[in-house]
């Protein structure tokens, strides 16, 4: 029963973590990470997309292409004992907050929160990082105008190839 | 009667009315409205009733400038004169209109290529349909209120005779932008959108000046934003012409164009970004048409919590030997944010 419901996490936390990826290149697949679910793994990704919406662009613009410091921001996700659990998230030169409250620096606790509509990547301490939506995890907020909307989708800059290794 | 049974009475009055013969008569725009000001439209109809229909509401669309604010600052009322004539009813006077630029457009099926307005507001669809109605050089929004009244289906009322005039009266303040620009209205459907059948081809259109008209919404302009509105601490695109409206400004034929500028910020200081590199070269649309995006505290190098109140770009040649600013304005052209 406890090896059941192991493996029911981990895919948890796979469908989770894997569909960040926009274009994954090492990252394994659902399938191969179901057999073995006490690995520990660390995926790192990046900004794929910057779009911004308002009135009469609803479809959004991404905006991404037009600046570099897009390519600088970074969020790694650690699966420790095939639970997402913690993660660590660098600004990098984005000028600019994407969340509405003081991110906490370095490695922090978080966890997905499976009872959440969408199902949310939440911090330890309750605030949601990144919604699940449409497949991938998005991150949704305004910066300055009430009336410009932002949203953000990732890719899979990294994943930890040691433990990878070690997992296959 | 009680007043709620009446609201509903003359509500299917109205529905009934507009089924198939609806006119948007006039649109009467005030003159000499000042800035900082109150001032009032009136926009009339009349309709006659002919066939069963329903249920539905009236709900007034209008084009106007986004710097008013009209969805949040205007008061937007509905009369009519003849509905106790026709059914008895008294006619109401005043009621109150609310905005539901925001809601999702209720219908969008119906005729010609209307599956591009699913999922669309009011507000979003009117644009994607009507634009900005030749207000091509300033920030327009389509703003749509509605009766509150509970809506029924009625009965077929074409014996009447008459018509029933409606008016909506729309005061609203005017801002401190001396804007000259062409409002736009038209009567639709609460539930039918324009499809309903009696609110066809009923579109009007007037200019508006307030103060001297000095900042032209119909005229050609040479820089335009995207979004059109913004404030300092987003992300948005500069566009730049040099040619607009027949007319060829200094860069005309330049291949490299350079975005400079000046901020003031909220600490009293001001900070001149003057350097025509790659950091501030604006990248080629067209032969007339530059474009590029900003985030304004990061093209101007400032400090990530420093706050700007005021922004003021300029274009001109690598060797500055050709610059392109408003007449008498030295600083460049001024990039207002929005209020909200």
């Amino acid at each position: 029963m406890k090896d059941m419901f192991k493996k029911i996490l981990m895919t948890v936390c796979l469908a989770a973590v894997l569909p960040l990826a926009g274009c994954v290149e090492v990252a394994p697949t659902d399938k191969q990470m179901a057999h073995d679910t006490d690995k520990d793994y660390e995926f790192t990704y990046g900004i794929r997309q910057f779009l911004e919406f308002d009135a009469k662009n609803p479809a959004g613009i991404n905006i991404a292409p037009y600046f570099d410091f897009f390519e600088t921001f970074t969020l790694k996700i650690y699966v420790v004992d095939g639970k997402l659990s913690f993660l660590d998230i660098n600004y990098g030169d984005l000028p600019c907050d994407i969340y509405p409250f003081n991110l906490p620096a370095g490695k922090v606790e978080c966890f997905y929160d499976e009872t959440a509509i969408p199902h949310a990547l939440k911090l330890a301490t309750g605030e949601t990082l990144a919604t699940f939506e449409g497949g991938e995890f998005v991150v949704k907020f305004v910066l300055d105008s009430q009336e410009i909307n932002y949203k953000v989708t990732f890719k899979t800059l990294e994943t930890t190839r040691e433990d990878y290794e070690k997992a296959y | 009667m009680k007043k709620h049974t009446r609201h509903i009475l003359w509500a299917v009055a109205i529905v009934a009315a507009v089924t198939a013969c609806f006119q948007l008569s006039e649109v009467i725009i005030p003159t000499g409205v000042k800035t900082n000001s109150t001032a009032e439209v009136i926009v009339r109809g009349s309709i006659k009733p002919q066939t069963a229909y329903g249920p539905e509401g009236i709900a007034i669309a209008m084009l106007v400038p986004r710097a008013w604010d009209v969805t949040n600052t205007a008061e937007v009322t509905l009369s009519s004169q003849n509905l106790e004539k026709a059914y008895g009813v008294k006619d109401p006077v005043d009621e109150k209109m609310v905005p539901i630029s925001n809601v999702l457009m209720p219908k969008t099926t119906g005729t010609e290529g209307l599956e591009i307005y699913t999922g669309l507001t009011w507000s979003q669809a009117y644009y994607m349909r009507y634009g900005d109605m030749g207000n091509v050089g300033g920030d327009m929004e389509w703003v749509i209120f509605t009766n509150e009244s509970t809506k029924l289906t009625v009965q077929d009322l074409s014996g009447a005779d008459y018509r029933v005039e409606l008016e909506v009266k729309i005061k609203f303040k005017t801002g401190e932008d001396p804007i000259r620009c062409i409002l736009a209205f038209e009567f639709a459907g609460e539930i039918e959108g324009w499809e309903g059948v009696g609110f066809k081809n009923n579109m009007k259109t007037g200019t508006i000046v307030v103060g001297d008209g000095s900042t032209d919404y119909t005229a050609y302009p040479l820089t335009s934003t995207v979004p059109t509105s913004f404030r300092y601490g987003d992300f948005f695109c500069v566009q730049f012409t040099s040619e607009a409206g027949g007319m060829k400004n200094a860069l005309y034929g330049e291949r490299d164009v350079y975005m400079c500028g000046t901020v003031y910020l909220a600490d009293g200081t001001t900070v001149t970004l003057d350097r025509k590199d790659e950091t501030t070269r604006m990248n080629n649309v067209s032969n007339t048409l530059y474009s590029r995006y900003i985030f304004p505290r990061h093209y101007f190098g400032l400090d990530r919590k420093a706050e700007i109140t005021n922004l003021y770009l300029y274009f001109t040649n690598k060797d500055g030997s050709k610059v392109v600013k408003p007449a008498g304005a030295d600083l460049g052209f001024r990039f207002k944010q929005s209020n909200k």
